[in-house]
């Protein structure tokens, strides 16, 4: 045997493998392409080695019509690959490159005028190149050139993983084809060296199979791993009977080992598989176990904020990609919204807010499958490069979803990877809705308790009243006439008489804040009544004017007489004042140097608008906090102080007043005024008007005047 | 009616002290006043006496009836009672149910003599003699 055989031979069968294994494991076009190809090459080598064993001219030109079977496919299969791998069309010369690919082998067997003429050298019988051969070769030459252009192409334009990948690919086949390639030479009759450019196809092999296990090309490195350990397990269990029994003779003793080692081969293998598949997949198993830990843990996080938290951390050290972040569907901005990103300096490349409608919320909602990479990073402008955006879903609606940076040292996402991820947001999802479950159960006891409250201050303020009534009413008969029937001197009378005003005028406040208290807990029925603006203002003023005493804020207030009706719910425009006033102290706070004031002005803005404004002298508002202070959960108070709610039910109120509402501020430690406005009602009939005109204490009552006539 | 015959007033209300004063006032202004503190006295004192107005409390948690009860039998005993609501509760169907049942007029507690007396001055003109 010579060395071109050997060459011929380890060509063919390390091609055979490669080809084996990607037919086996490669689900993509590309990776079947890379399998014929494979097949071709060797194709190519098998018939170099029947070249190299032949020992007469008809067996060697047997050799080579067979080597050129696949000689003839290679460059067209390669080519094909190529465009597949680089996202480029050629059909044209795909279809010339199969066509003569077919009609080469057709003469070539069909008619034997192909391959008809050895020449003696190199101890081999070598092909003479005729003109069909030539042909081939020149279409070879055309088509790889091309394929390299391309690869050129797509590895200066591609980034990360890609990038990687296709540096690769050049260089192993690049080392394959100037291997290959060279073997034509002595064909022209060239004879510089020994024709051992075969091994560069061998290497070429190593230098794929390399790349499959390091860099994931094709993502089959633990399929090439277990067939290499199958192939050798299984090459030892019959290769080793077969050497001895080959070089002793003694067959019986073969066959037996065979047989044991055959007993014990496969559980070598599975040994052997289970210890390289952990050494392989170390790092990707450790991570996706503490991922599926991840997973585990998050349902018992109640808070979706700590919840968003501890995910887009935890990805971002335990898989090692370059950053994380998390959008979650907001029904007020009607958009995806950042929620949370990790590494944060890292927070100025994404969007604040991404469409409800954009083509990368659409393209998720519709598979519901992550998207990777380049395709991600195309569908949204965002100013990095992405690795994978997966999808957070329940029932079918995209609640959000997760964008990761690229891993570093820009490795693949695995399937395996991909497999967790989707673990992990399917029990996101549901962790998502666990938090917003528990705070729907918060928001319950919280209306409960408010519910509860109303009731007892209802009963409250029935206990307060009967007192009250019977001071206002005691009073008011020892003004009205005891005074008047006990004998004493007129001043004395008029001491006394102003000594009772004050004690009604007393009752009286007291009587007013139990109204008050009770508009203001009278929410629950929701329903949209005729009011005067000054009315909810006299009833806050009665609620209110204590709590500004007690914080020291001197209270004006600005209201006109005769102002139209609106329509609204009262208790609910009092809340507005009360979130306006709260905010208002609580803006004075620091306030030591300067006299605290609140002035509350209604004002008729125009013939259809009232507007209510509370301002303030406290520490006013920077000018990019105007429109946020109106979203929930933003709060300047210490956490344990506000919810950050106050001024967002405002404005939920406000719009189911068909209102507006804004704030105003020179700047900070300017002060600040909040304003709304509220609709003047339209189309007042009679009927709403009945018993409003009655001033005082009647509900209703003496609408038509006495039936039975004076 | 003859401004000068003396009319006949019911007060009801569950607070005796509140039934005192109100029962001293209108008698000062010179009427004949009753009073009642729950609705199953307060009906039979109406049976008893007829009186022309009667000022009745809803909220009376010590009586076996509450006012819109007592309104209510008062009523079917007399249709032309003329009765006046007296009280805090300000739910809507507890109003309309007064209006349903006859009352005249409902009128918010606590009310200053001065507002009571016009109530009472302006029910005057449903009395109907007999």
């Amino acid at each position: 045997m010579n060395l071109f055989a050997i060459a011929g031979l380890s060509c063919g069968i390390s091609c055979a493998v490669l080809a084996f294994v990607a037919l086996l494991f490669g689900k993509l076009k590309v990776q079947r392409l890379l399998a014929y190809f494979n097949i071709a090459v060797a194709v190519w080598g098998f018939g170099c080695f029947f070249v190299g064993i032949a020992n007469n001219e008809a067996a060697a030109i047997f050799g080579w019509k067979f080597a050129h079977i696949g000689g003839a496919f290679v460059a067209v299969f390669f080519f094909h690959m190529i465009c597949e791998f680089c996202g480029v069309r050629h059909k044209a010369l795909l279809i010339f490159g199969y066509v003569q690919a077919i009609i080469f082998n057709l003469i070539s067997w069909g008619l034997d005028i192909a391959v008809t003429k050895t020449r003696y050298v190199y101890g081999l019988y070598y092909n003479v190149a005729n003109f069909y051969v030539i042909f081939i070769i020149v279409v070879y030459v055309l088509l790889v050139s091309l394929s390299f252009f391309e690869v050129v192409k797509f590895f200066k334009k591609s980034k990360g993983v890609a990038r990687v990948q296709s540096l690769y690919v050049m260089i192993g086949f690049a080392v394959g084809f100037i291997g290959g390639t060279s073997t034509f030479s002595p064909e022209f009759k060239i004879d510089l060296l020994y024709p051992l450019g075969n091994f560069g196809i061998v290497i070429y092999c190593l230098i794929v199979t390399y790349a499959i296990l390091k860099h994931h090309v094709l993502d089959i490195n633990v399929a090439v791993t277990r067939a290499g350990i199958f192939l050798v397990v299984n090459s030892l269990v019959l290769g080793i009977p077969f050497w001895i029994g080959y070089t002793t003779k003694s067959w019986f003793f073969a066959t037996s080992l065979a047989a044991v080692l055959a007993t014990f081969g496969p559980f070598i293998y599975s040994y052997l598989r289970r210890h390289a598949e952990q050494i392989i997949l170390k790092e990707q198993h450790a991570y996706q176990r503490a991922l599926r830990e991840l997973s585990e843990t998050m349902t018992h996080i109640r808070d979706l904020d700590k919840l968003i938290k501890t995910i887009v951390l935890e990805v971002v050290d335990l898989v090692k990609v370059n950053f994380s972040a998390i959008y979650i569907r907001d029904d007020v901005h009607k958009a995806y919204r950042l929620r949370q990103c990790y590494p944060q300096d890292k927070q100025g490349l994404f969007p604040k807010s991404i469409s409800l409608d954009s083509s990368l919320a659409k393209r998720l909602n519709l598979n519901k499958r992550p998207i990777f990479g380049e395709e991600a990073t195309k569908l949204e402008n965002i100013g990095t490069d992405i690795g994978m955006a997966i999808p957070l879903f329940t029932d079918q609606e995209l609640l959000g979803f997760m964008f990761l940076g690229p891993k570093q040292g820009n490795r693949i996402y695995t399937s395996d990877d991909v497999l967790v991820f989707e673990t992990l947001s399917y029990s996101t999802s549901l962790a998502m809705e666990n938090c917003r479950f528990w705070k729907e159960i918060e928001e319950r006891q919280r209306f409960a308790r408010v519910q509860e409250m109303n009731t007892f201050s209802y009963s409250l303020a029935h206990e307060i009243d009967n007192p009250m009534t019977i001071i206002i009413g005691q009073a008011n008969l020892l003004k009205k006439f005891f005074l008047k029937e006990v004998v004493m001197p007129a001043e004395k009378q008029k001491e006394a008489e102003e000594e009772l005003g004050y004690i009604l005028e007393a009752a009286w406040r007291v009587s007013g804040m139990v109204d008050a208290i009770q508009d203001l807990g009278q929410r629950s029925s929701g329903e949209f009544s005729l009011l005067k603006v000054s009315d909810v203002v006299d009833s806050f003023c009665k609620l209110y004017q204590p709590i500004f005493r007690s914080s020291s804020v001197y209270f004006t207030k600005e209201v006109p007489e005769d102002l139209p009706y609106v329509r609204g719910v009262k208790a609910e425009l009092m809340q507005i004042l009360v979130i306006f006033s709260n905010n208002a102290i609580h803006a004075m706070l620091a306030r030591r140097d300067k006299e605290k004031k609140i002035n509350l002005k209604v004002e008729l803005r125009d013939p259809e608008w009232i507007r209510v404004s509370v301002s303030d002298n406290g520490y006013g508002i920077p000018a990019e906090k105007l429109e946020i202070i109106f979203a929930p959960f933003v709060t300047s108070k210490a956490s344990t102080e506000g919810t950050g709610m106050g001024l967002y039910n405002a404005k939920k109120i406000i719009e189911r007043h068909k209102g507006s509402i804004w704030a105003e501020s020179d700047g900070e430690n300017k002060g600040a005024s909040f304003i709304v406005e509220i609709p003047v009602a339209k189309d007042v009939t009679a009927e709403e008007l009945k018993g409003k005109e009655f001033r005082g204490r009647i509900l209703f009552g003496f609408e038509e005047g006495g039936k039975n006539g004076k | 009616m003859e401004n000068n015959q003396q009319l006949k007033l019911l007060i009801v209300d569950d607070e005796s002290a509140i039934v005192h004063f109100t029962k001293k006032i209108f008698d000062k202004k010179g009427f004949i006043s009753f009073g009642a503190t729950d609705g199953a006295s307060a009906v039979e004192v109406f049976k008893k006496e007829r009186p022309h107005i009667c000022l009745i409390d809803i909220h009376m948690p010590f009586s076996p009836f509450d006012g819109v009860e007592t309104l209510k039998q008062i009523k079917k005993i007399d249709q032309n009672a003329v009765c006046l609501m007296v009280s805090r509760i300000t739910e809507k169907d507890r109003v309309t149910d007064c209006r349903n049942f006859g009352a005249l007029a409902y009128l918010l507690k606590p009310l200053d003599f001065d507002d009571l007396d016009r109530a009472v001055e302006k029910a005057r003109a449903y009395v109907k003699t007999s």
